[in-house]
């Protein structure tokens, strides 16, 4: 069992132990694939040439480095990768923007990676350099001596650092906290105490409530999934959380609350269901050690953590919860958007199941989407898309910025689609690629992908049909031809393109090939509006 | 004193050392000093002793005894 790190620099003297493989200097034809490796580091450092347009062209080559090299690691193993921080990019006037750029898009490359792999992590080295001056960070002699790019003087605080962020990472984060009420959220028995009677306020133990419940708030807007699961009549307990004044959690911090009389099991089986996680994403926080039994022992995935005896022991039993189960090693963005993510689509559902028919349903939403050609602002997105989209992903390939301008650069066009509704803007949530054949009458559909949060509203059709009446729009009569390429992923769409008029012209268990050929504008049925720009 | 200090710079970057004198212990008969650890003993040097050890000199920098007597010379 050994490391593997994969490095441009020394760093030698930020890791202990005699179990450490390094590869070369920014070097990738080491032995990374011997069976015995059980973790890898990736650890590259902004390379510190002062000429901007060779930083950028070095990143730039790291990021290839590790799109070769990501599909060939061992995949049970643990895999910790670094970023790329600008705190270490020469501050000249010219090629910042560049060099910040490229910085981005190798860590989001890192952190796509991680999101879309259990045992990857990344870790944001800014974190660590932002506690120091950079003259600090850097000691000029032994960089030209010996390639050391981190002081090191500041060797043992790095290893106390990477410790840190380890002992945090080894821990997969829980997704969801389930809380009971009586005696857990509040003192006493809303059914017995009644709204005056309970423990909640400025005395103790009411503040202990009021402080947990703020704690709970704090963990809340740090992507931690708030539900509830007890055993009230639901209109006493819905009370307290419209009417205590001193009630921090409120309604709307909590998604599918289980207020009612079956068993808790059931019901947080139910929460698990409902926000699509596994129980093993669920930490519940119930008094009533009978309860906790139950649900330990029926659902044995569930996180079920004791209860403290006393009220003022709340605020370190909650710390403990947190840093054990919710610890984060990088916040990223979207973990904080989470919640209102869920909460939106919680809404989208439940006018749906009230609606009469799907169709009411779909126009209730006033969906509006918007098709935009390819441009700079959406460059990004459009790549990191095909990066990261696997279920709705009709080709499943995958795509550089670079290579992205390149293919338009050749006469391929590409759309995006970003989607609002009546709920919010889903942002760009879409991409197609249309690659030009031998004429402006031939097309080959390279890729088709939508984001997993627009599915089931009929977008992908419109999209697909609204992007092919273009084509005739601006080239005429078209022959398009599209493709399935089966992967463990995009079962969803393997009969996407037959569901759209195409003609299936081949057809193996690994792929399918279409036809279509269009010379009047196709019409589109939904009472979706499109915009193109 | 130099030589304990100095020992114990060893101590930690080698855990075990031989069992020869302390101060007979040189890159010759020492397998394990190599470019990496010389370079930990250098720093650690500089920062135990409050001294600059320039590229040139480190490379001089061969056995024990040399080490003292360069310490001594740069804090006098």
């Amino acid at each position: 069992m050994s490391k593997f790190i994969f490095r441009n620099n020394t760093v030698e003297h930020l890791f202990d132990s005699n179990d450490i493989l390094f590869s070369g200097y920014g070097d990738i034809s080491g032995e990374y694939q011997s069976a015995d490796i059980s973790e890898y580091v990736w650890f590259y450092d902004v390379p510190m040439q002062a000429n901007g347009d060779i930083v950028v062209e070095m990143i730039s080559n790291y990021i290839q480095q590790l799109s070769f090299i990501l599909p060939s690691l061992n995949e049970n193993a643990k895999k910790v990768f670094i970023s790329l921080s600008s705190h270490r990019a020469l501050k000249f006037e010219i090629n910042n923007d560049a060099i910040e750029q490229i910085i981005e898009e190798y860590n989001l490359k890192l952190k796509t990676y991680c999101q879309e792999h259990n045992n990857a992590f990344y870790i944001d080295i800014a974190e660590f350099y932002a506690s120091y001056k950079s003259s600090e960070l850097i000691n000029w002699k032994y960089y030209y001596t010996s390639q050391i790019y981190i002081n090191p003087m500041l060797a043992q605080e790095f290893k106390t650092w990477y410790s840190r962020m380890n002992r945090a990472i080894d821990y997969k984060r829980k997704k969801c906290l389930v809380l009971d009420l009586d005696n857990t959220m509040w003192g006493g028995i809303i059914g017995e105490d009644g709204m005056e009677g309970i423990q909640l306020g400025n005395a103790y133990p009411g503040n202990t409530f009021v402080d947990f419940q703020s704690m709970i708030l704090e963990a809340s807007k740090k992507g931690v999934i708030l539900s509830v699961c007890s055993k009230n009549n639901e209109k006493d307990a819905l009370a307290v959380f419209e009417n205590h004044p001193d009630m921090v959690i409120k309604k709307e911090h909590i998604v599918y609350p289980q207020i009612n009389w079956n068993n808790k099991a059931e019901n947080i089986s139910k929460i698990a269901k409902e926000l699509n996680i596994g129980l093993d994403s669920i930490v519940f926080i119930d008094d009533n050690p009978v309860e906790r039994n139950l649900v330990k022992s029926l659902l044995p995935d569930v996180t079920v953590p004791d209860f403290p005896s006393q009220p003022y022991e709340l605020r370190s039993f909650f710390e403990n919860v947190y840093n054990e189960y919710f610890g984060v090693y990088t916040l990223l963005d979207e973990d904080k958007s989470k919640l209102k993510q869920y909460k939106a689509n919680i809404e989208r559902k439940e006018m749906q199941s009230s609606s009469l028919s799907l169709d009411d349903y779909l126009k209730n939403l006033n969906t509006e989407v918007a098709i935009s050609a390819l441009d700079d602002f959406n460059l990004k997105r459009i790549a990191q898309m095909t990066q990261k989209t696997n279920q709705f992903n009709l080709t499943t390939r995958r795509y550089t910025e670079s290579d992205i301008s390149a293919k338009q650069a050749s006469g391929d066009e590409i759309f995006c689609i970003s989607v609002k509704d009546k709920f919010g803007d889903s942002g760009i949530t879409g991409a197609i690629i249309l690659e030009k054949g031998e004429n402006n009458s031939s097309w080959n559909i390279d890729t088709f992908l939508l984001s997993c949060r627009v599915l089931g509203r009929n977008i992908e059709q419109v999209f697909l049909l609204s992007v092919l009446n273009k084509l005739v729009e601006k080239y005429g009569e078209v022959n398009v031809h599209s493709e399935y390429l089966k992967t463990l992923k995009n079962e969803q769409v393997e009969s996407f393109y037959e569901n759209n008029g195409f003609e299936l012209i081949n057809s193996s268990p690994e792929q399918k090939e279409y036809k279509i050929q269009i010379n009047d504008t196709l019409s589109i049925q939904h009472p979706i509006k499109v915009t193109f720009s | 004193m130099i030589e304990t200090k100095l020992q114990s710079i060893f101590q930690d970057i080698f855990k075990d050392l031989p069992e020869t004198n302390f101060t007979e212990i040189s890159q010759k008969n020492f397998a394990r000093w190599d470019s990496l650890n010389h370079l930990k003993i250098m720093f650690a040097i500089e920062s135990e002793f409050g001294i600059s050890v320039e590229p040139e000199e480190s490379l001089e920098l061969t056995d024990v005894s040399l080490m003292i007597k360069f310490i001594e010379e740069k804090k006098a």
